[in-house]
């Protein structure tokens, strides 16, 4: 073979590197242009009104949920994992809070580690029914959540429940709310990319059977996963009843939905693993409450948002699922 | 003879993500051919051939088949155009029966008022399965019933049933033995005879040279060269697809078979899976315990129950330092043991993740200051790696999916030498790696003996066992029936007798 020929091989290798380069760039771009796509198209709708103070302010706080619980779902989600109990989650930990602020006996301070632990004493039960039992996480996490809303509903069928929240007012302002985020992403981010923790549950994403011969306790850390996405449920549905000031029977529904077209629209992978980022889920998080934000401002039904949400899950996961696996069989 | 052109491939290129596994091949072959397809693991005759059945699709360059342009979109609809492919690795689909799995994909040929005429069916697959001469497989059984080899020959069928023009088999062999083999060949002999051609990829030299009349060789994604049948043999052929000249003997040099008499690790008295029964060894210090058997000897059960992946019926594994029972893989890690499992793709690598996430895997607690693992010190020790076991990556965060297989085994060695791993459990450590690699693998066994860890290697080649073992032991039935210690006498006959 001469040089020249070899040469010519080499050039074409680079363009395809080049190629291929620009196709995996252009992938981690998509979410981002997403989410500015949307804020474009609803700043334009709605005149301009998705940016003023007033709505910024609202925004701020319905992301406050929705970001907090995405940093839950990367620990879920990267290990492959799934959590369909969500909504029904937050309802009882607003059940937990309410509890202990109408209480004559405990002091109402106590009310955020209380359903803080309550969301991660039902977290744990999740993960320990999938993992003990052998139950799919997608079953198991039904389960718990029917068994949540079974609770609130018992509970509130009577009544409403309501909380003085005129005394909890501070706990509403933006700038706390801002500083607990911080907080949360910071420490979410450490934890899911610089501690052994983290790069466990991407492993367990990738290859159990690899996690496990490589020395992790698998069963501790997916049951880990749950307890910490319980945990930060409990945390968002303190901060929601000092915001609503009740708790019904709908308390905290389709959480789970927008924790999902979150992490789909952010570009998370599904089946989690080695490319999971805490980044694409928070994305998403953020794209989803523009979204919920900008139909309810342009004047869409409640019912049809949940609708347009659903259809762009699937359009979503339709376009991008990885449908190559398995390919070479037949 | 002039021969007519059957299939031509023009500048086909084929990337992974950054790696290349094709750039512009173009290959002829022709009706009558044996067209034996060479070239070491990653050199791309597995990606050519996928291309070729429509398993894959190229990123450039054209196919003409028959002298008409040839674009197969699947495999099934490759096979309408009468090309199949027998593919390396399982092919069959598990909880279907045999017929369903030869006419996978064409089900609807049996269609009767809207059902399924499983009579019918089940009557054309043992018309085929006879045909090429395993008519002992029973279409209606499930597949799940049969062993790997028939399963294999399964998938032959399913390649024969509609009679093609070209025939790709992918290092099939390996996983036939002499029934299977002799069922392959005849296959070939017939497509020969009926003016039909078959591309033949395998790594074993010898057979290639007694059934092919040309091979191509690949290295690297380029075609190098293609001998007719009076140019080949076997040096010519090695040389080519490695590029320089390769020494004979890759093996151990020395036939001392010595060892430290410190005990490293027991096993008492072990009954575990369906067959290995009150099974009891001693690992020494710096020494290479060769295990062998055939592949339902219990030989990979005890690989697993050495390493804690399955709890002994009865019986225990203890570390002789420190008397600790090995009850699952955290505690054989902490304890500085290491596994490589056969099964490579599915049990030691986690495919889709980068060199540097599968090298460190085993390691992380010993990476952690303060709870935190920094990218810097990861990386580091993933270089250190990439380094000396000279893995072929465009860099450390390359995903492991685009390696060929023979790097991908060094990923899995760096990941126990990272975690400084004494005792080495290598289940076929060797298994599909091509000559070079090989010879790679079996230089740094030695490094590791000489530096006085202890490894068990569990293997179903007999040359591999005598040539690196400092003792062999031979397991049938899952109990011990033969051990020998390092001497150039040993031959593959003296082993064999304790196998079967």
């Amino acid at each position: 073979m001469s040089n020249i020929g070899i040469q010519q091989k080499v050039g074409v290798r680079q363009n395809l590197l080049q190629d291929a380069s620009k196709r995996n760039k252009l992938n981690g771009i998509l979410p981002f242009a997403g989410l500015l796509l949307v804020i474009l198209f609803f700043t334009i709708v709605t005149g301009g009104s998705i940016l003023d103070a007033q709505n910024l302010n609202n925004l701020l706080h319905q992301s406050f949920t929705v970001v907090i619980v995405a940093v839950g779902a990367v620990f879920v989600y990267s290990h492959g994992g799934m959590d369909m109990s969500l909504g029904a989650l937050q309802g009882i930990t607003q059940l937990g809070a309410a509890w202990v602020i109408t209480s004559s006996i405990l002091p109402p301070g106590l009310a955020i580690p209380a359903s803080i632990l309550i969301g991660m004493l039902v977290g744990t039960i999740t993960g320990g029914v999938h993992v003990l039992m052998g139950v799919p996480a997608f079953v198991a996490s039904l389960c718990v959540r029917y068994i949540c809303s079974g609770i609130t509903y018992t509970v509130t069928s009577k009544q409403d429940i309501y909380i003085p929240y005129t005394e909890f007012t501070q706990y509403n302002s933006g700038v706390i709310k801002a500083l607990v985020l911080i907080v949360v992403l910071a420490a979410g981010y450490i934890i899911f990319e610089y501690t052994r923790f983290g790069k466990n549950l991407k492993a367990i994403g990738g290859n159990i059977t690899v996690a496990k011969q490589s020395g992790i306790a698998t069963k501790l850390n997916i049951v880990l996963a749950y307890a910490i996405i319980g945990g930060l449920v409990g945390l968002t549905g303190f901060f929601t009843l000092t915001r609503v000031g009740m708790i019904n029977a709908s308390s905290g529904q389709g959480l789970e939905l927008n924790i999902l077209t979150a992490i789909v629209l952010g570009g998370f992978p599904l089946t989690g693993g080695s490319a999971s980022r805490l980044h694409s889920a928070i994305i998403g998080a953020l794209t989803v409450t523009v979204l919920t934000n900008g139909l309810t401002l342009w004047g869409i039904d409640p019912y049809i948002i949940g609708g347009i949400k659903g259809l762009l899950f699937i359009l979503i996961v339709g376009v991008t699922y990885d449908r190559s696996k398995g390919k070479l069989v037949l | 003879m002039q021969k007519i052109t059957l299939l031509e491939t023009k500048g086909i290129c084929k990337s992974f993500g950054p790696t290349h596994a094709l750039t512009n091949v173009d290959i002829t072959i022709r009706r009558g051919d044996i067209l034996g397809l060479i070239g070491e693991n990653g050199s791309g005759k597995s990606t050519f051939s996928a291309i070729v059945a429509g398993a894959l699709s190229p990123d450039s360059g054209t196919m003409q088949l028959r002298g008409e342009p040839y674009k197969p979109s699947t495999m099934v609809h490759a096979q309408s155009l009468n090309v199949s492919m027998v593919v390396q690795e399982m092919g069959t689909l598990p909880r279907i029966t045999v017929s369903e799995n030869i006419f996978v994909g064409n089900l609807h040929r049996f269609k009767k008022n809207g059902f399924l005429d499983i009579r019918k069916m089940n009557s054309e697959a043992a018309a085929i399965l006879k045909e090429i001469g395993a008519e002992d497989i029973q279409p209606e059984v499930f597949i799940d019933q049969l062993n790997f080899e028939d399963r294999k020959i399964v998938e032959l069928a399913r390649a024969m049933y509609n009679k093609p023009d070209l025939l790709i088999i992918d290092e099939t062999t390996t996983a036939l033995a002499q029934k299977g083999r002799t069922l392959l060949y005849r296959i070939i002999e017939k497509m020969n005879s009926e003016n039909k051609a078959v591309l033949f990829i395998s790594h074993d030299l010898d057979e290639l040279m007694e059934v092919c009349n040309a091979v191509t060789v690949l290295r690297d994604g380029f075609v190098i060269d293609t001998l007719e049948k009076d140019q080949m043999s076997i040096g010519k052929m090695r040389s080519l697809m490695v590029g320089r000249e390769l020494q004979g003997n890759y093996y151990r040099a020395d036939y001392d078979g010595s060892y430290e008499d410190e005990v490293v690790l027991e096993v008492n008295q072990v009954t575990s899976g369906p067959v290995l029964e009150n099974f009891s060894m001693k690992l020494h210090k710096g020494e290479i315990l060769g295990i062998g058997g055939l592949a339902n000897s219990g030989m990979h059960e005890l690989g697993r129950v050495i390493f804690g992946i399955d709890k002994p019926i009865t019986g225990e594994v203890i570390l002789s330092k420190n008397k600790t029972r090995v009850k699952n893989p955290l505690t054989a890690i902490r304890n500085k043991m290491g596994y490589v499992s056969k099964d490579r793709d599915k049990e030691a690598l986690i495919i889709n993740a980068t060199i540097r996430e599968n090298i460190v895997l085993s390691s992380l607690r010993k990476l952690q200051s303060l709870l935190l693992i920094t990218a810097g010190r990861e990386k580091a020790v993933t270089e250190q790696q990439i380094e000396s076991m000279s893995i072929k990556c465009s860099s450390d965060t390359q995903l492991c999916r685009e390696l060929s297989g023979g790097n991908k085994q060094k990923v899995v060695f760096a990941k126990w030498l990272a975690a400084q791993s004494e005792i080495l459990i290598l289940d076929c450590p060797t298994r599909g790696i091509d000559v070079g690699v090989k010879a790679n693998m079996y230089a740094l066994m030695n490094d590791l003996k000489n530096s006085g860890r202890s490894i068990v290697m569990i293997s179903e080649e007999l040359p591999e066992l005598i040539g690196m073992s400092d003792r062999i032991m031979i397991l049938k039935d899952g109990a011990l029936t033969g051990e020998f210690t390092r001497s150039e006498n040993l031959s593959e006959h003296m082993l064999i007798e304790y196998m079967i």
